[in-house]
């Protein structure tokens, strides 16, 4: 059939005609048994067209009904994981809150002071000799007896008196260095907080390591970072 | 929550044939009656997928008839509805070759004077032919025709939901998805053979 033809019969399908379009169309298909079956096939076309929206529409709403129950399962899934995983952290940070305390901070974080060969003069030899010999007792007693003492000579006794946990000794001897020298200074921060982590003296003491934790070119940036943040807030709340 | 209104027969049959009461009307059959038909596949060893599967066929045969005034109204729509569904079903196991659970729907559920829907169990092939071809025609033709032909939409209407330049160019388009669709239902031997049976 032409092509004219079936354009004459999709516009007649489509109720477009107009003029003596409409007579045309009618009297070809009584006329053409080809324009008749290819009229059959575009009914039919717009019947299958019609059926399968059909289909997509009630298909549509019955997923719209369908209850939210699957979202609703996986939500209640994926709070069941949150509230168990809620309570793995609280169990967590309960244990910690009991488990930290500023003696086991500073049981973890002091490890004794390990003397270098420079920085040394003779007035501090006896002082020196008596620390690597580890006799904590004799630091103390060389330093008393010092006429002039040196920073260096400040830093080890009070290094002797933590080890004897004699921190009241220790701590104003770390203070002296902050205040007073220029060198040993780093040391004495970061020791002066562990004594004063020792004394229970957290609100002093978690200020000073938080300096040290903020500043990447603090010699004990490191050691003080090792510290976990949680530990230090558990430390700070108590 | 969306609550559902809830149609007398008659309101169901007049919001099916008015297509903005189309959706509501399709709601209030799944709510009033999906229970039922799903029961009658389950009891028979059908799955919820058959159930939901036949459910469907179901509605959308049911609206069809309601659409094209073939609907007598000499049954409830209930019973209009399960018998639609039995037959889907029988018609399934049928395919299916299993004969012993066809014994056990044919009496399960059966109206004492069941409404005849021979007519929807003859159409099923050729309605699931029409799906087949219809799954070849490329997105934007189907697209097209369904605005034109089912949405209703006017040319003008449709340049607003398909990329097309003008309402020539949209016409132009039309004509030829309309055209590679027939040719496609022509090709398939199924729909060939029943048009051939009307000459």
């Amino acid at each position: 059939m032409s092509a004219d033809n079936t354009t004459l019969l999709i516009d007649h399908l489509d109720h477009t005609l107009q003029g003596g379009s409409l007579p045309e169309a009618t009297a070809l298909l009584n006329t053409d048994p080809q324009a008749q079956e290819t009229w059959q096939y575009l009914n039919i076309a717009v019947d299958a067209i019609q059926h399968e929206a059909l289909h997509q529409q009630v298909a549509a709403v019955r997923k719209e009904m369908q209850p939210k129950r699957p979202i609703i399962r996986r939500l209640g899934s994926v709070i069941g994981v949150a509230a168990v995983l809620a309570g793995l952290l609280g169990l967590f940070v309960f244990y910690k809150f009991i488990t930290v305390t500023p003696e086991s901070v500073y049981e973890n974080q002091f490890v004794a002071y390990e003397l270098r060969t420079t920085r040394s003069n003779a007035e501090t030899d006896a002082l020196r000799v008596a620390y690597q010999q580890q006799d904590w007792q004799q630091v103390l007693n060389t330093y008393h007896l010092l006429p002039v003492k040196s920073g260096e000579a400040h830093f080890l006794a009070a290094i002797a008196a933590m080890q004897l946990k004699k921190f009241d000794l220790a701590i104003p001897k770390l203070e002296i260095i902050r205040s007073d020298y220029n060198y040993f200074v780093d040391e004495a921060d970061y020791y002066l907080a562990l004594a004063w982590l020792a004394t229970g003296e957290t609100h002093r003491a978690i200020p000073l390591l938080e300096t040290i934790r903020s500043d990447k070119n603090h010699t004990y940036y490191e050691k003080a970072r090792a510290i976990s943040a949680l530990d230090l807030r558990i430390l700070s709340l108590k | 929550m969306m609550v559902e209104k809830r149609y007398s027969d008659a309101d169901l049959l007049a919001a099916i044939r008015n297509k903005s009461t189309l959706d509501s009307a399709i709601r209030s059959i799944y709510l009033n009656y999906a229970e039922t038909i799903s029961s009658l596949i389950l009891k028979t060893s059908g799955t919820r997928q058959d159930a939901e599967d036949v459910l469907q066929e179901t509605v959308v045969s049911f609206i069809e008839m309601v659409k094209k005034n073939r609907f007598r109204q000499e049954s409830s729509i209930k019973t209009f509805l399960v018998a639609i569904a039995r037959n889907i079903w029988l018609n399934e196991l049928k395919r299916r070759e299993r004969s012993g659970f066809r014994e056990e729907v044919f009496e399960t559920s059966r109206a004492e004077q069941e409404p005849d829907v021979s007519d929807i169990i003859a159409e099923r092939e050729v309605k699931q032919a029409f799906r087949n071809v219809l799954s070849l025609l490329g997105d934007k033709c189907h697209r097209l025709l369904t605005l034109y032909y089912y949405e209703n939409l006017s040319m003008k209407e449709i340049l607003a939901h398909l990329p097309y330049d003008n309402e020539q160019v949209v016409r132009n388009k039309k004509y030829k998805c309309l055209q590679q669709l027939t040719g496609m239902l022509k090709d398939n031997p199924l729909i060939a053979k029943l048009i051939k049976a009307k000459f």
